[in-house]
């Protein structure tokens, strides 16, 4: 039977990971809003840019474009995997690891190399044969910059033809409490853009051309899509964690009540048994 | 005509990271890549893109400034809608910022051969920082 003091201090010991689990997700819940602010904010820029997209789809046949040309096979590809930096936020990191590497088997690429954004997705596959193309923490990649570096590099390797697509595999952002692991493809641009006339009866001037508006407007979207689904990673992220840290704080309760119906049951029976050696002391001296 | 025309002017300028203003003005002069294009309320339908540069819009009488950096513009006869890369409203330019920042990409400018890929964002700087100097002494 454990003592009184061990109990005592386990019990200490559990209130003072509970105050931290507790610390953390107040954290998490602060940076969630200032997260989602920042997806929120990015919102009107994506509706604007879909819009001009979509009126110069009925101008210009927006899917001749090397950009949306898919080729096949595809036989390099880049896996963009997004992760977090750091662990204790449940199944998040773990989920899109395993989703990356399900992704890769299922596909029979000839060559696939991966880009992880994420301290934790870095780790786990610098000591996996799959070579990195490059490896960026989340806490400098949620910029535009960053985005727009990376973005730049594979539009480049692409349309060189050192690459045939670019996919990626992030936790979508469902809601405070749920993220989904999707895997979509980035590169070539996935075409939403339906060449339908009727969309936008507005007959636009295109200051310079269509043709040109389009080749300087691809390249952003591409960088936007990025830079949304590192947003949306980053806004899951601190939904899990959130959540995790509530569901770790709930156990410490759990298990500093169990503790302390153990504590006062061993107290009283201490007790007990005193009573019982001096009352059977007494009446033995009698 | 049918309808008359506008009277005013709804401006939206966004970047991705916030939506900068939403007001109604009379009139907007926007820095296209072919040149300067002013838009007052009823202009043809026009799709244009940016170059770094000041844009300005009328509200009656004041006419007020800020710096865009690349970017598009959709024209509308009631709407200028303006996707920016970067947008810094006069009142957030701080001068002595800005020059420091047209010293440093200056320098930097010329120890890089055109060819260079960092070449084209540094001189984006220098443009950049000089378009807000000139909004700066006007101010």
């Amino acid at each position: 039977m454990p003592s009184t003091i061990d109990i005592r201090r386990r019990i200490r010991s559990v209130k003072n990971t509970q105050q931290i689990t507790k610390a953390m997700k107040m954290v998490a819940a602060a940076k969630l809003r200032r997260a989602q602010e920042r997806m929120f904010a990015a919102r009107p820029y994506a509706a604007g840019l879909r819009k001009v997209l979509a009126s110069i789809a009925t101008r210009v046949d927006i899917n001749a474009h090397p950009l949306l040309q898919s080729r096949e096979p595809e036989r390099n590809v880049v896996v963009i995997v997004v992760t977090a930096d750091r662990g204790l936020c449940g199944a998040f990191n773990s989920n899109v690891i395993r989703a990356a590497q399900n992704f890769i088997r299922e596909r029979s690429f000839e060559s696939v190399e991966l880009l992880t954004i994420g301290r934790k997705a870095g780790d786990f596959f610098k000591r996996r044969p799959i070579p990195i193309r490059e490896n960026v923490f989340v806490a400098q990649a949620l910029s535009i910059e960053v985005a727009r570096r990376i973005a730049d590099g594979l539009i480049k390797d692409f349309i060189e033809e050192k690459i045939d697509g670019v996919y990626v595999v992030y936790n979508e952002f469902k809601s405070l409490i749920a993220q989904h692991v999707r895997a979509e493809r980035l590169l070539p641009i996935v075409s939403e853009f339906d060449a339908t006339p009727n969309q936008t009866s507005i007959d636009y001037l295109y200051e310079p051309g269509p043709e040109q508006i389009l080749s300087d407007l691809l390249p952003k979207h591409i960088e936007f899509q990025l830079y949304r689904v590192l947003l949306e990673s980053a806004a899951a992220e601190q939904g899990a964690r959130m959540t995790a840290m509530e569901a770790a704080t709930k156990n410490a309760s759990d298990m500093i009540n169990f503790l302390t119906l153990t504590y006062n049951r061993i107290r009283q029976a201490a007790i007990t048994k005193e009573i019982i050696e001096i009352v059977s002391g007494a009446s033995a001296a009698q | 005509m049918a309808d008359a025309l506008p009277t005013k002017i709804n401006l939206t300028v966004v970047t991705r990271e916030r939506k900068i203003i939403d007001i109604e003005v009379d009139e907007v002069v926007l820095p296209a890549s072919d040149g300067e294009i002013g838009v007052l309320p009823g202009h043809t339908p026009l799709l244009t893109t940016l170059r770094i540069g000041q844009m300005r819009y009328r509200v009656g009488t004041t006419v007020h400034r800020m710096v865009l950096s690349w970017g598009f513009a959709e024209v509308l006869p009631d709407r200028v809608i303006v996707l920016a890369e970067r947008g810094v409203l006069a009142s957030e330019i701080d001068p002595a910022a800005a020059e420091a920042e047209r010293i440093a990409a200056e320098k930097e400018l010329q120890y890089l051969s055109s060819h260079d890929p960092e070449f084209n964002r540094v001189e984006a700087r220098l443009e950049e920082s000089v378009a807000m100097i000139g909004i700066g002494r006007e101010h």
